[in-house]
């Protein structure tokens, strides 16, 4: 575990002293401020406007500074050769593999973080809050989301080149967005020529469609039962576990 | 006692439209408390060798052993010390940070990294770097940098990939000496080279790679004995690679 954290917290560090993260999180604070305003758009009710748009962002950003980061990982070790003194210590290429994971999940979670304390301090300044355990689901949701996404990224990455791996991941999520629920109705009501397909696409393709509940903070619904964070709690656990597991085997044997 | 390094019949393969050897039925035994110079021109097959010692690359066929290990074991890797040919580290790190994360991986304690972190960074003269961020490095300093890294871990074999490329005669002269320093100390080297001279006035043993295959082993002064009276090794290398 201590070479896992050692190369997760070194990669942690390229967060903090790069750009990306002050640029997205000034960006968040410009646009929370201009909604801030009563008369933005001259829209009543302007707390479930500020609410949607922005946690809309805060995830949007997050999604991005995940993907960039973890893309670029594995690729960025071997294009710069420091991957080549790393593995000549005692280090397995599953430690690498994993310590790279870790790395860009918490420094993508710190950022999701960071946002997510400014939105519900905004959203709470305009009266009109979100229910605690709601807030507590939304960001858990949030960090579960996120270490789904690295970990397919760091995946994608042991076979594809950066940009080819940013451009997929985020069609990935939008693809999952808007048509998740299509996919899972074609399985509920299953027409025979397709069925087998959608099936496959269903089961393959990481679902980030279960991790968002913005709906449910800005109409202020009920939060989730028990069962159900469970259920996306070991569905994360399961799938990332699975998807390490397949970049592991990718790189066993890549010359380096 | 295991040797440091034990090859037998290495052959590394790179695959594609036209397949080629980079080493060929390599056959070599490092002895404990040597300077070995690992010599040949560009291509020849040195660092694709080094590579399959360090378990960064799979060979086709053959036998590695690092002190009776196999270099996939992440065990075999406690003793070596490692200085790439190409010194590129995180530009976002300084190299008190760089070793503490190397350190780690030896499961060093702490005071034992900052101890000989501190005393690594004196050796090549860069104390007062030692909280600069790498990305305001010039080439010599990362070459340093390169060099206190692969001995972190005060390793028994040391593997060194061109140490003294890109530096300048100064530094040359500081690593040529520090070489000579480690094996005093009973350290195994096993460096390739493109300066004859350098690997002249160091190496106890050469091996010549042409092709991946080894040309001549031996000991230096012998082989140069073998053409005749004070032949120099940049005559006798330039000799081997003609095919005179």
């Amino acid at each position: 575990m201590g070479s896992i954290f050692a190369i997760a917290r070194n990669s942690w560090k390229e967060v903090y002293r790069k750009k990306d993260f002050y640029v997205f999180f000034i960006l968040l604070i410009i646009f929370l401020l201009v909604l801030l305003n009563e008369t933005f758009f001259d829209v009543p009710g302007i707390s479930r406007f500020l609410k949607d748009v922005g946690f809309s962002l805060l995830w949007l950003f997050s999604l991005i500074i995940a993907v960039t980061f973890s893309a670029r990982q594995i690729p960025m070790e071997i294009s710069s050769h420091t991957i080549q003194p790393l593995l000549a210590k005692p280090v397995s290429r599953w430690q690498v593999l994993s310590g790279k994971f870790w790395g860009s999940t918490l420094a993508a979670i710190f950022s999701f973080s960071v946002f997510f304390i400014i939105f519900v301090l905004i959203a709470r300044l305009k009266g009109e809050g979100v229910e605690r355990m709601l807030i507590f689901q939304s960001y858990l949701f949030g960090l579960l989301f996120l270490s789904l996404v690295c970990a397919v990224s760091i995946f994608l990455s042991t076979f594809l080149t950066i940009s080819a791996n940013v451009t997929i991941s985020i069609l990935l999520y939008f693809f999952m967005s808007w048509f998740g629920e299509y996919l899972r109705a074609q399985i509920l009501f299953p027409q025979k020529i397709l069925a087998f397909f959608y099936n496959l696409t269903y089961q393959i393709l990481p679902h980030y469609e279960f991790y968002d509940l913005r709906m449910r903070m800005v109409h202020g619904w009920e939060p989730l039962p028990l069962w159900v964070v469970s259920s996306v709690f070991l569905y994360t656990l399961i799938y990332v576990s699975f998807i390490l597991m397949l970049g592991y085997l990718k790189i066993r044997k890549k010359t380096l | 006692m295991d040797k440091p390094i034990a090859i037998h019949n290495l052959t590394v393969i790179y695959k594609g439209r036209k397949p080629k050897k980079a080493v060929d039925s390599l056959d070599l035994e490092i002895l404990k408390g040597e300077i070995f110079g690992f010599l040949g021109p560009n291509g020849a097959g040195k660092t694709t060798a080094i590579k399959a010692i360090l378990g960064l690359i799979y060979p086709d066929s053959g036998e590695i052993s690092l002190f009776g290990r196999i270099p996939g074991d992440c065990l075999s890797r406690r003793s070596i010390g490692y200085m790439p040919e190409i010194a590129t580290y995180y530009w976002y790190l300084t190299p008190r940070e760089l070793l503490r994360m190397y350190g780690t991986f030896f499961h060093l304690d702490k005071a034992l990294i900052n101890k000989r972190t501190r005393e690594l960074l004196a050796l090549v003269d860069l104390s007062d770097a030692a909280d600069i961020l790498m990305k305001n490095f010039s080439k010599g300093m990362m070459q340093k940098v390169s060099l206190v890294q692969a001995l972190i871990n005060d390793p028994g074999l040391l593997i060194l990939d061109e140490p003294t490329g890109g530096l300048d005669p100064v530094s040359r002269i500081t690593m040529r000496d520090l070489i000579k320093e480690l094996k005093s100390r009973g350290k195994t080297i096993f460096f390739s080279s493109h300066e004859l001279s350098e690997v002249e006035l160091v190496s106890d043993r050469i091996a010549i790679l042409k092709n991946g295959k080894i040309e001549r082993l031996g000991n230096l002064e012998k082989l140069l004995e073998e053409r005749g009276a004070h032949q120099s090794l940049e005559q006798y290398f330039l000799d081997i690679i003609r095919g005179e």
